[in-house]
């Protein structure tokens, strides 16, 4: 027997089970979208790739019916090393060939033969005919009375490693100029000469051949002038 | 408006073994790169240039991720060493060119190789390792027998198709001044310039290794895809940052008008005057764009969160790579190279 | 006013009514020493024994008698808990009769279903569930929670194995002993014979679709609905068209066929109805019938006609009416059941246990409760719940009980006996103990009025709180000013069905392997109505006192169809109606049907061997021919209280919770509440208990309640 108040129950916090999933929450629309795309993107190439695969091996560049064949896997693979290395020189000719640069670079030398367009550069790298010429600046360093005389040079038909000897005078008494270096011009795009000049050199036209350094294929000249 | 995705959820920790293997396989890779790359008679002009990157270090994520794909699908170290170096290689001989192209000073902490020897000598160095990047691969046909080796040259080439895909269209933005730029266009790059490349393709050579050559190549495609657009992502957000500490106005990424997904977002979302401006930036040349004109842009990916939203689609994205990392993985048996490739994907954040 | 007020001093004066597996639990919470003696517990039980549905009984030689067929599924993590901690507090005392709990609970992982074919008439499934880490009842592991895309990445990994799986043993092993592949090249000429076929390259390619299913499933973004649908359909038809063109219909795998056909309407109706993210869950589907939903979604009439959907419903009972032809279960709760059971168990799918389930349950219980001070009240049958005559009807103003019988001296009744040296619940009351001895009443039939007087309890006099734990078909009868008060109580006793069943018991001389029947499995469900489910109960008879121990007990159960019209309740002898009903059913089934499962318990002419019956009587002689199935077990289970909660659809909206408040001083228990698991079991009844303590106490907390929320 108790006697006393009548009692009740607690305020229930809930009457009913969460079926929601609170270890799963909704995908934020942010991320939904990003991965959509991410999908969308890899989707697309893969789709893309089938395709040509399915091509390629429609065709006589049926590589797994010839997996063995060390001959043809050679040849493929130096056609593939020069593809690549290909590519990246027509990317840095894109580069160069960019049109405000070429004005830029006009602006700066008005006797210049206006520069030859390049096509676009997103076009397949292997397709891209490297037909045009692109300028070449040159700086001078140290010698305050040298000056560089801006040229054009020719691309390459493949993956090149420009080269110079040195610059030399027609006077073979006088010093060449050796340890000329090749950077992209300033402004992020065409390429420039650097060449030192020592305050001693001589007064005269100093003049060097720029090669394709492994195929000796001459791409334009570069020609320094010290005054008196 | 622009502020309500989620914030980053906390992310597990790189598990130990990451930094382990990168330790273990990457010493290992080095060793090989060394090998392949020391010629008969060292090369006056050629051989110290070749072995200069490869002997600064560097993170050595993809030949690890090639080796821990082989062990994971079933191989062992030594078998999928030779293709590690040639990874390992083939990146550095593209660092050469990039540099270049980009003109960059320093790379890890040093002049880059054509601050220090020059174009052409750079250039000339790149392309030598190119080839040399070939020659452990055509090994495989003796190593590996003829048939894996000819799948990994496949997917080699695929690769190189995909990259200078990639390269040509980040450089036609440039060239064409393309201010439109999507989010969906972003990827494609980054799928193409660096995830190819970077993840990809290291998972395919490992996996052909690993399952001598029964395996499907495609089947890591998308993992490789995920992760290596979150590490990219993850990339350009420390550019970003990074540089802040010296000033927004200093930052390369800016003063270039890189095509990041930062500038795509915040050009999405502001205002119709606000794009005219932003447009009429990403028009300039770089020498033109002022430090005014790149403190302003910082402000508006600043007023547009456009930090944030990469890193939440950064976030997504490395949860994808979460997922497809169970659909490719999912049926190995567990292994420390399992976990490894499972930990890149919290180890991309955590990188500095 | 409240019960935490500063004048409240006193205890809590508790009266649980009704000592089946929900009342029990919530007594057991509410006289836990963590409350520190808040509440004083009272039990109210008709009759001489607790157990409610899972009450059981020892007859003549000691031998069990059950009220059917109890297993506990691997996924009563709650009912598990509470057993566990009742083991282990008894076995603290030091002199504890009842072991371990792993001693009263045997692991099963082999599971029998019954299909019928056209040719060769019963066809025997056999399920083996592979043992899984942790036991039921193990604190869950952190982040191990129940969420819908686990259980479907769970089951995209299942139909991914069995395709893979059935594929290469279905075209490996049709010419050769399997173990022949245990060579590596004969295993290789295999696999290339199997590529030459092109059938390994299809399976593998499914494989792989199923693979890519499970990641648009993992996806979860809204936009992706429609192709996860397209894509779930595509899959779905596409595994059919290989599922019809190359496994013929007698293949011994059609079975694993059925299962991929089923999972896969369940994913398809799983995006379809969005059920990964609608904040009702599984709820979403509970109006639908499991197996119309499972139609909607594309599942094949034959797989909605196989032995996996029939074991779901006779594992379920769930005939409405006790009427074979109107099988309905919701789909929600259907889903959710059948999620937990496969993918959720721990230790071991179901678990069997070594004695009578009132022994192995409910004494334990009682030691405990006792021996924390818990009162009980045995032979106080409820017969009303009185609201306040006047004022709100907010709460319980009164319990009026029939008195069914007093001790002789006073003293609380002795409700157990020893068997072989554990406290057992006896089929009859102990007269002895009784005044007037042996009334020849049947305490627990709702037809048998007996009463020596009644008794009425008045709130804060004699009660503060009610938990009103008796089942839901004794409703109408015990709680009529409520649901005359109340629409939604009403609602509730109309919609809330429940299902008679029936039960007989064999013990038998020789064991089932003599007989013809291969074991394991050892439990068959999905076979023949009206005793679609059998469990072979050899491991209880060394638990019983024979003089001469039979090889093994036999238990059956199924539905029992209810007449067309419900008996008065002052109808008698309907209870003896019904078991004579039963008894002749049983001896049929030996007569006849048994002859399926054990070809050797019938003679030379084809007849039954009754003299396989052990008696348990001692008579001597024993009866001879089909007069010896008296010497058997069988019952009815028709009353009100004794009768299986069905789940039908559309009917869980109509259930109550534990947690309402409408009267502030009664919570209600059972598996017929709305307790997170609607559907007919112990571990719905122990939720149910524990949110019934949770309403009055706060105590244990909703989020310790094991699968409360749950999708």
């Amino acid at each position: 027997m108790t006697t006393g108040e009548r009692m009740s129950r607690p305020a229930p916090e809930r009457e009913a089970p969460n079926r929601g999933v609170p270890s799963d929450p909704a995908v934020h629309e942010v991320v939904a979208h990003a991965v959509r795309v991410g999908y969308e993107v890899i989707g697309d190439n893969i789709r893309q790739g089938k395709t040509a695969a399915d091509r390629i091996t429609a065709g006589d560049y049926a590589v797994k019916d010839l997996p063995d064949e060390l001959t043809q896997l050679s040849l493929r693979l130096l056609q593939l090393t020069r593809d690549m290395s290909a590519t990246t020189f027509d990317l840095i000719g894109a580069v160069l060939r960019d049109p405000n640069l070429q004005n830029a670079i006009k602006g700066l030398a008005p006797s210049l033969t206006p520069a030859v367009s390049g096509k676009p550069a997103a076009a397949p790298p292997a397709a891209a005919p490297p037909t045009a010429a692109v300028t070449l600046t040159c700086v001078v360093r140290g010698n305050p009375k040298a000056f560089g005389m801006p040229s054009m040079l020719q691309h390459p038909e493949q993956a090149a490693a420009l080269s110079i000897a040195g610059l030399f005078s027609p006077n073979p008494a006088l010093p060449s100029l050796k340890g000329i270096k090749f950077v992209p011009a300033p402004g992020g795009q065409g390429i420039a000469a650097i060449v030192d000049v020592p305050d001693s050199q001589p007064a005269g036209n100093y003049s060097g051949v720029i090669c394709d350094s492994a195929t000796h294929q001459t791409l334009g000249t570069l020609t320094v002038q010290v005054m008196p | 408006m622009t502020r309500d995705w989620p914030a980053l959820a906390t992310r597990p920790d790189t598990p130990s073994i990451v930094p382990k293997l990168l330790r273990e396989y990457g010493g290992a890779t080095r060793r090989v790169v060394e090998h392949y790359l020391a010629t008969d008679r060292p090369a006056p002009y050629l051989h110290d240039l070749l072995i200069d990157y490869p002997r600064r270090g560097g993170k050595m994520m993809r030949p690890c991720i090639c080796i821990a794909n082989a062990r994971a699908f079933g191989a062992s170290m030594e078998d999928a060493l030779q293709s590690a170096a040639a990874i390992e290689i083939l990146h550095n001989a593209l660092l050469i060119h990039d540099d270049i192209q980009d003109e960059s000073e320093v790379r890890r902490g040093l002049p880059t190789l054509h601050e220090q020897h020059g174009v052409p000598l750079a250039i000339n160095a790149g392309d030598a390792m190119l080839l040399l990047a070939m020659r452990p691969l055509l090994s495989n046909i003796r190593t590996l027998g003829p048939h894996v080796a000819a799948r990994i040259l496949e997917e080699t080439m695929a690769m190189a198709r995909e990259t200078a895909e990639g390269q040509a269209l980040e450089l036609g933005w440039r060239d064409t001044n393309r201010t439109d730029v999507t989010e969906a266009d972003y990827l494609t790059m980054v799928l193409k310039k660096t995830a190819w490349m970077a993840t990809i393709w290291p998972a395919q050579v490992g996996l052909l290794i690993g399952s001598n050559g029964m395996a499907d190549p495609t089947s890591v495609v998308r993992f490789g895809f995920f992760l290596g657009a979150a590490f990219q992502i993850q990339d350009d957000l420390l550019n970003l940052i990074a540089d802040r500490s010296y000033g927004k106005e200093l930052n390369g990424d800016l003063f270039e008008a890189k095509r990041t997904l930062m500038l795509i977002h915040a050009r999405e979302t502001c205002t119709e005057d606000e794009r005219t401006t932003l447009d009429a930036f990403l028009k300039l040349q770089r020498r033109d764009r002022s430090q005014d004109k790149v403190r302003w842009l910082a402000d508006l990916m600043d007023r547009q969160g456009s930090i944030e939203y990469a890193r939440t689609v950064a976030g997504a994205l490395a949860g994808a790579a979460e997922h497809e990392f169970g659909r490719a993985y999912g049926h190995l048996p567990p292994s420390q190279d399992k976990d490894f490739i499972a930990g890149l994907i919290p180890w991309v954040f955590e990188r500095t | 006013m409240t019960q935490g007020s500063q004048s409240v001093q006193r205890p809590i004066e508790v009266a649980v009514i009704g000592g089946g597996c929900a009342g029990m639990t919530a007594a057991l919470e509410l006289s836990h020493p963590k409350h520190g003696g808040r509440f004083t517990v009272t039990v109210y039980q008709e009759g001489w024994r607790l157990g409610g549905k899972g009450a059981s009984g020892r007859g003549p030689s000691g031998r069990v008698e059950e009220h059917g067929l109890h297993v506990w599924l691997g996924f009563y993590d709650n009912a598990f808990r509470m057993m566990r901690a009742c083991y282990d507090e008894l076995a603290a005392t030091g002199s504890s009769p009842y072991g371990d709990w792993r001693e009263a609970f045997v692991p099963q992982s082999v599971m029998g279903l019954f299909a019928t074919t056209e040719q060769q008439g019963w066809q025997k499934w056999v399920g083996h569930f592979p043992p899984r880490s942790g036991l039921p009842g193990d604190p869950q592991t952190p982040g191990e929670m129940h969420s819908l895309p686990r259980y479907i990445a769970k089951a995209l990994r299942l139909l991914r194995a069995l395709l893979i799986e059935t594929d290469v043993h279905r075209h490996g092993g049709t010419h050769r002993p399997a173990d022949d592949l245990r060579d590596p090249n004969k295993l290789l000429a295999a696999a290339q014979t199997l590529l030459g076929r092109g059938v390994f390259t299809t399976a593998a390619a499914l494989a792989e679709a199923i693979g890519l299913l499970g990641t648009a499933i993992g996806m979860l973004a809204a936009p992706f609905d429609a192709a996860i649908l397209q894509l779930a359909g595509k899959v779905a038809a596409g595994l059919r068209l290989w599922l019809e063109t190359n496994v013929l219909a007698e293949d011994r795998h059609r079975h694993v066929w059925e299962i991929i056909d089923l999972v896969l309407a369940i994913l398809v109706g799983t995006v379809r109805f969005g059920l990964l993210t609608n904040p009702q869950g599984l709820d979403a589907i509970e109006e639908y019938e499991c197996r119309d939903w499972l139609r909607l979604n594309g599942a094949s009439e034959r797989s909605l006609k196989s032995p996996f959907i029939n074991g779901l419903y006779d594992l379920a009972l769930a005939y409405e009416d006790g009427d074979r032809d109107k099988p309905r279960l919701a789909a929600g709760q259907a889903l959710r059941g059948a999620l937990r059971m496969f993918f959720g168990y721990r230790g071991a799918l179901y678990w069997r246990m070594r004695s009578g389930m009132g022994d192995v349950v409910f004494a334990p219980i009682y030691e405990v409760l006792r021996r924390r001070g818990v009162r009980f009240r045995f032979f106080h049958r409820l017969t009303n719940v009185g609201l306040p005559g006047k004022g709100p009807a907010d709460h319980v103003a009164s319990l009026t009980f029939d008195v069914q019988a007093e001790t002789t001296d006073g003293r609380d009744y002795v409700p157990l006996r020893d068997v072989q040296g554990r406290p057992c619940w006896p089929s009859r009351p102990d007269w002895a103990q009784l005044t007037g001895g042996d009334t020849g009443h049947d305490l627990e039939s709702h037809w048998d009025r007996h009463c020596i007087r009644t008794e009425t309890l008045h709130v804060t006099r004699d009660f503060d709180f009610v938990v009103l734990a008796v089942s839901v078909g004794a409703i109408p009868h015990v709680g009529r000013e409520i649901v005359a008060h109340d629409p939604r109580w009403r609602r509730m006793t109309e919609n809330v069905k429940t299902v008679a069943s029936q039960a007989f018991q064999l013990w038998l001389t020789e064991d089932l392997a003599r007989l013809g029947w291969p074991s394991p499995p050892d439990i068959v469900s999905a076979f023949v109505k009206p005793f679609d489910t059998w469990c072979d109960m050899a491991h209880v008879v060394p638990e019983e006192e024979w003089a001469t121990p039979p090889a093994t007990s036999v238990y059956f159960c199924g539905v029992l169809p209810d007449p067309a019209e419900l008996p008065a309740d002052s109808d008698a002898q309907y209870p003896e109606r019904r078991r004579l009903e039963v008894r002749d059913r049983a001896a049929g089934f030996l007569a006849e049907t048994a002859r399926h499962l054990w070809p050797n318990a019938y003679d030379a002419g084809g007849k039954f061997r009754w003299d396989l019956l052990a008696d348990a009587t001692g008579q001597t002689p024993p009866p001879s021919g089909p007069e010896r199935f008296a010497t058997q077990y069988w019952r009815a289970n028709v009353n009100p209280s004794d009768r299986y909660v069905l789940n039908v659809p559309g009917s869980s909206r109509h259930r109550i919770s534990p947690l309402d408040n409408t009267y502030d001083n009664l919570t209600i228990a059972g598996d017929w509440t709305s307790c997170g698991f609607n559907e007919g079991c112990v571990e719905a009844a122990v939720m149910s208990g524990l949110l019934a303590a949770h309403a009055l106490s706060g105590l244990p907390a909703l989020k310790d309640i094991d699968g409360y929320d749950h999708p």
